[in-house]
């Protein structure tokens, strides 16, 4: 090679590196790069936390828009954006990806998949809740259940996948995990009679590396816990981003409701692993170990909450711990080795089980199932919590969530399944006069103790991020950001974006500023200290 | 204590949307008995909160007419159904299947066929009884005149049958119109009486127009605007069953609350 050549060879060399790489050892240590925010919940144990200080509750009330990002069309956004190397990631309704430069907001590229003009999207809205980068690509999952890796430079489709068929009911809305050269990714579409899985796909060439199915089939442990055909169409979404812990080489996913949701009569048994937490290999989908939380489910309470991973002392003995506000009413402490339950104790309004055995299992109270009728039950349909975000503080050693206060009249109805049609068998309406209010609630880690609630005026649908700095971020259905000191729950500053927060918050440093993001209405707001 | 059963509907959007799929059921051409008794159990369970036992009204429209606003014929009506009306308080009606939906449907246009109510009242004496005695026109308007404070009442009687009007003369905080909007619980009380204190002592009584976590804006009894900063509340209440409207039991004759009824009943709009 000439002189000139071995130049330009390094400096394009330099070029790459200065590009967006994120690589495994990147992902696997974010928690100590707080500057960026690089994988869904901050980091593999999921505290959606920040250890940034700047934005103090001394200082919060000095929080200003910064810049704006509108979403050009119309559709709910509930992003989680992540930020790398002076870009931004979003995604927007129709799964739909843009980078911004996170200094000015501005588009530096979009990536808009085709979708199929009957795009079937059973159960939910056609929203996607973010994207997973590794190396020097970034991962979507799509509405029409495919997953796409993009190039993180251009947006350019390096592959598509296809995980399921849409017009059978699945969809993907969750952002994907990307852990040591794969990309974990789950699907949604159970109201629809899917039979749920997640999938692992290599990173560079899209080579499916294993699927875990949440409904077990002939021969696989659990079938014996549905009953005929029923598992054929079981449900079992798995439409949230899981936690990995590195050390333990150990994923922990959610698992969504059995179908039909609301008429259990066609599918007795407790319908493993729906409404569960699965302990999987990463290297090949093994179920190391699972936690059904609602057996039998009947509410469409889904398990998909994001699970929080940390290590404490449990009666004088180091645990590694998973914790969970369930849609179901119940805060759980789990054994992250063993999936042995711990402590379980209810975090909200709950009329449906006099309180948990000794094993976790639920003693559910007569009468409480749906009916022809109408049977009043709290929690309502959408849960206690429902997909947004928990945050996990550990200078506080507090576990915050955002609460639905809502009771539902469930009812049961026919249930006849048709391919990419609706399998619910029933549903619920609202008890007139009830005002279902909201609250981000403290409750401490290891007990689920309540030690502080800030009411919200109506049930919220987004998340919460906690600082180092001190502070809880949310954001409500009307359209308030604000931030709540973490020790007391007192607001502190708060701001009306003008549109409903569907999202949850994170934060990031520009030219070594604590800035703080949330999608709010069609925007992302950016904020920082004036 | 509400005549109307224990039942709402409203559609949880977060949990559920209708989208881009399959088009709406095909309407029933020649509905049975069973047809229609089913969908009337339906109707009682899960639409009667809204709409009222029979569909005489409530919260949500009467449906005793032949012509109904966004229904012009059947395949309309499902349509209704199945994909909501944007803007208002009813949403589409995801839960029930589609046998289910058509036979709700039915029973609905049957409705229509159902002789329209007699009411006692005179609707001449009402109008006068509306314009001086009773004083409506200080707080409703009624094709464009009187005042803004509560409602527009120039369609209530194409939306509320005879019973919902009259218990909204004699108990008016029975049942508070609902507007639609976009978060949880999506029908949100209109016309709510607010008492606040602030903390430098004043004593503050108005109606909600809007609210959100940190902020609620009333207004007075004479119009005026007051934005407010919860934080700048020693506290705020709202009484349940309360209403900015008096209610007229005891102040008219029950032969003026008749034909008060009356003539609001003859309130349908262009």
């Amino acid at each position: 090679m000439t002189t000139l050549g071995r130049a330009v060879a390094v400096c394009l060399g330099l070029a790459a590196t200065a590009a967006a790489q994120v690589p495994y050892e990147r992902l696997r240590e974010a928690a100590s790069e707080p500057g960026s925010w690089l994988t869904y919940s901050g980091s593999y144990a999921a505290h959606r936390f920040s250890s940034l200080k700047e934005i103090t509750p001394a200082n919060v009330a000095r929080l200003r828009p910064v810049w704006v990002y509108q979403v050009g069309e119309a559709g709910l956004v509930e992003t989680t954006p992540i930020v790398a190397d002076g870009v931004m990631y979003v995604t927007e309704a129709r799964s739909r990806v843009a980078a911004l430069d996170v200094r000015t907001g501005r588009t530096l590229w979009r990536y808009e998949p085709e979708l199929p003009k009957d795009l079937r999207f059973l159960g939910y809205p056609p929203v996607n809740r973010g994207v997973a980068v590794l190396d020097d690509r970034v991962f979507v999952g799509t509405l029409d259940a495919h997953l796409v890796a993009l190039d993180a430079l251009s947006g350019a489709v390096r592959w598509r996948v296809q995980l399921g068929d849409n017009a059978a009911g699945y969809g993907s809305t969750a952002a994907p995990l990307a852990v040591d050269g794969k990309v974990i990714i789950g699907v949604s579409g159970a109201e629809a009679g899917i039979r749920g899985f997640l999938d692992a796909y290599d990173a560079q060439t899209g080579e499916r590396l294993w699927r875990f199915h949440t409904v077990p089939g002939p021969g696989e442990p659990g079938h014996d816990t549905w009953s005929g055909d029923s598992w054929k169409t079981g449900g079992g979404s798995t439409w949230l981003t899981g936690a990995y812990d590195p050390e333990l080489d150990l994923l922990y996913w959610g698992i969504g409701n059995p179908a039909p949701d609301w008429n259990g009569d066609v599918r007795p048994g407790d319908n493993l692993y729906t409404c569960s937490l699965a302990a999987l290999e990463p290297a090949t989908g093994t179920l190391r170990w699972h936690f059904q939380f609602t057996p039998h489910d009947t509410h469409d309470w889904d398990a998909n909450q994001i699970p929080v991973l940390i290590d404490a002392t449990v009666d004088g003995r180091p645990r590694r711990l998973v914790l969970t506000a369930n849609r179901n009413g119940f805060y759980y402490v789990l054994d992250r080795e063993t999936g042995e339950f711990l402590r379980g104790t209810p975090y909200a309004k709950q009329t449906w089980a006099d309180g948990l055995d000794s094993k976790g299992r639920p003693i559910v109270r007569p009468g409480t199932d749906p009916s022809e009728d109408g049977t009043l039950v709290w929690p309502s349909l959408q849960g206690a919590t429902n997909w947004t975000s928990p945050a996990y503080s550990p200078g506080t050693g507090l576990f915050y969530v955002a609460v639905r206060e809502m009771a539902s009249i469930y009812f049961k109805g026919e249930a006849e399944y048709k391919p990419g049609a609706y399998f619910m068998g029933g549903g619920e309406a609202q008890p007139p006069g009830q005002e279902g209010w909201g609250a981000v609630r403290a409750l401490d880690a290891l007990s689920g103790e309540m030690k502080w609630e800030f009411r919200l005026l109506s049930p919220p649908w987004s998340g919460v991020l906690a600082t180092a700095g001190g502070l809880v971020f949310g954001g409500s259905a009307e359209g308030n950001v604000f931030a709540l000191d973490a020790a007391t729950g007192e607001p502190l500053w708060d701001f009306q974006a003008g549109g409903p927060c569907r999202a949850n918050p994170v934060s990031f440093l520009i030219d070594g500023r604590q800035h703080v993001a949330l999608a709010m209405g069609q925007a992302i707001f950016v904020f920082a200290l004036h | 204590m509400k005549r109307t059963p224990l039942f709402a509907f409203v559609l949880c959007a977060g949990a559920v949307a209708l989208g881009a799929q399959e088009e709406a059921p095909k309407a029933l051409e020649n509905p049975t008995a069973d047809d229609l008794a089913r969908g009337r159990k339906l109707f009682d369970a899960q639409c009667a909160g809204c709409h009222g036992i029979g569909g005489t009204g409530g919260r949500g429209p009467s449906l005793t007419r032949a012509k109904l606003r966004h229904a012009s014929d059947d395949q309309a009506l499902v349509d209704v159904l199945f994909g909501g009306v944007p803007g208002t308080g009813m949403g589409p009606v995801w839960q029930l299947s589609e046998r289910e939906l058509v036979q709700v449907a039915a029973y609905v246009r049957s409705l229509g066929a159902v002789p329209p109510e007699v009411l006692p009242g005179d609707s001449a004496r009402g109008r006068e009884l509306f314009e001086g005695k009773a004083g409506c026109t200080a707080c409703h308007i009624v094709r464009g005149l009187g005042s803004g404070l509560g409602p527009d009442l120039t369609d209530v009687g194409a939306r509320r049958g005879g019973s919902h009007l009259r218990e909204s003369l004699l108990d008016p905080g029975a049942s508070r119109p609902e507007l639609a909007v976009p978060w949880e619980p999506r029908s949100f009380a209109a016309y709510v009486v607010v008492e606040a204190l602030t903390r430098d002592g004043r004593q503050i009584t108005g109606q909600r127009v809007n609210e959100d976590t940190f902020t609620i804006q009333l207004r007075e009894a004479d119009g005026r605007l007051l934005s407010l900063k919860k934080a700048d509340l020693a506290s705020l209440e709202k009484p349940p069953g309360a209403s900015p409207m008096p209610s007229y039991r005891g102040t008219l004759e029950p032969a003026e609350i008749d034909d008060l009824v009356a003539f609001l009943a003859t309130l349908r709009g262009e």
